[in-house]
């Protein structure tokens, strides 16, 4: 990690344990810093721009309540953020069930192995691990976790959008998980 | 599912961690998680594991105006919790109608700081501002939806904890207090839903600062160290001072 992004990753930290004290100038500072990350979650998962955004709002609102519940020994600000962000577009997603077709473009992006476009901004080597890892995985399996974490889908929609039975997607993600815990094992 | 090649429970935790699960998977794995502490230890390392992952989503500015619209929001809610005078006033309720109000406006601290000012004691008869002498926190943990609010009064040394969203589970909810020297102190076993009321004991009251933590753990039945959680913290929150 550079000197900068290494006092940026403290500025946030120190932003988000002041909103735990109810300090509002903090929030500001820290959706400054993170608002655009959350979006990109929130609106790769909503798909829907005005969902995206009422999400987002949400989310904000969470951080504010939560912060408290914040704790730099557990996970990274901006992780903890990030979490936050992809939980609540994910229960979004799972309001609106679903006699809306699923997009008609979402099979093209589930198979997009440019779905880690920013694999290269992950900035040190022990972040950048599980992007190899997951190179080193069967395409396909790679391609479901990816749609998994990345689209928030469940096993059923993962299993339309690759036109495959529930029972093989399932085997797949299964297996390309215990391969890329063992590959992260390896490479630390 | 023997053809798998993880065991199903190591399975349901990398699925609980990805965001796979739904219905009633889902909610026996929360279940698993607050009765188990190993698999919540797994849900935890797989979450660690991918988290790296948040890299990988592109950055996309959000609309112009949103954070002055959280701002109102704020703001709104707020003014909204705010006692007038007159309401700081009125007659001592129960307990239960206090909390009946509280959890209308449990989703700020500041709002339970409004709602101490409501609740029954000594403080209905004064005026304001906040008796200084009141802590409030929030815990909530990885269980979506789990939420305790702690209420602690100084003047009757009293902690009210409310508790919503917790699974059934074999194990029992623990209150412990954590202050800035890392060592949990219990306060006390929690009834899974509603309001628990503990006196904190004599020698814990000094700990009531805006350094401690309040962690929750969920422990065996007989408590296997009175002095010491046994199993990981799957909530907590900052006490502040109102």
């Amino acid at each position: 990690m550079t000197p900068a992004s290494l006092e940026r990753r403290a500025d946030l930290q120190a932003a988000l344990l002041r909103v735990a004290q109810q300090d509002r100038e903090a929030l500001r500072i820290v959706y400054t810093m993170t608002s655009a990350k959350l979006h990109g979650v929130c609106l790769r998962i909503c798909i829907d721009r005005g969902a995206a955004e009422d999400v987002l709002q949400n989310v904000y609102l969470k951080v504010w309540q939560r912060a408290g519940s914040f704790d730099p020994a557990r996970a990274s600000a901006i992780a903890w953020l990030c979490a936050i962000a992809r939980n609540a577009a994910i229960d979004w997603r799972r309001s609106q069930r679903y006699e809306d077709p699923l997009p008609a473009d979402l099979a093209e992006t589930l198979v997009d192995d440019d779905a880690d476009p920013s694999a290269a901004l992950a900035q040190d080597s022990e972040r950048a691990q599980i992007f190899r890892c997951l190179d080193e995985l069967e395409p396909v399996r790679a391609s479901a976790i990816r749609a998994g974490f990345y689209q928030g889908l469940s096993y059923p929609e993962i299993a339309e959008a690759m036109d495959k039975p529930v029972g093989t997607v399932k085997s797949w993600i299964r297996r390309g998980l215990m391969q890329l815990k063992e590959c992260l094992s390896r490479e630390q | 599912m023997s053809s798998d090649a993880m065991p199903d429970r190591s399975a349901m935790a990398a699925e609980l961690a990805l965001g796979l699960l739904e219905g009633a998977e889902r909610a026996e794995a929360l279940r698993l998680m607050l009765a188990d502490p190993d698999f919540a230890a797994e849900v935890e390392a797989w979450r660690g594991r991918l988290a790296p992952l948040y890299d990988g989503f592109a950055e996309t500015s959000a609309p112009a105006g949103l954070m002055d619209r959280i701002d109102s929001l704020i703001d709104a809610e707020l003014a909204a919790e705010r006692p007038s005078p007159v309401v700081a006033h009125l007659p001592a309720r129960s307990g239960g109608n206090g909390w009946k109000i509280a959890t209308l406006a449990m989703s700020a601290v500041a709002a339970v700081l409004a709602l101490a000012l409501v609740l029954p004691g000594p403080a209905v008869e004064q005026t304001l501002p906040a008796n200084p002498a009141m802590a409030v926190a929030q815990l909530t943990g990885p269980i979506d939806g789990l939420l305790l609010t702690a209420r602690y009064d100084s003047r009757t040394s009293e902690m009210l904890v409310r508790v919503e969203g917790m699974p059934v589970t074999d194990t029992e909810p623990e209150l412990w207090i954590v202050p800035k020297d890392g060592q949990p102190r219990r306060l006390g076993r929690l009834m899974r839903g509603g309001v628990t009321r503990i006196e904190i004991p004599e020698g814990h009251r000094k700990f009531i600062d805006p350094l401690s933590n309040l962690i929750l753990t969920m422990e065996p039945k007989t408590l296997p160290d009175p002095d010491k959680p046994s199993a990981p913290t799957v909530a907590q929150g900052r006490l502040q001072r109102i």
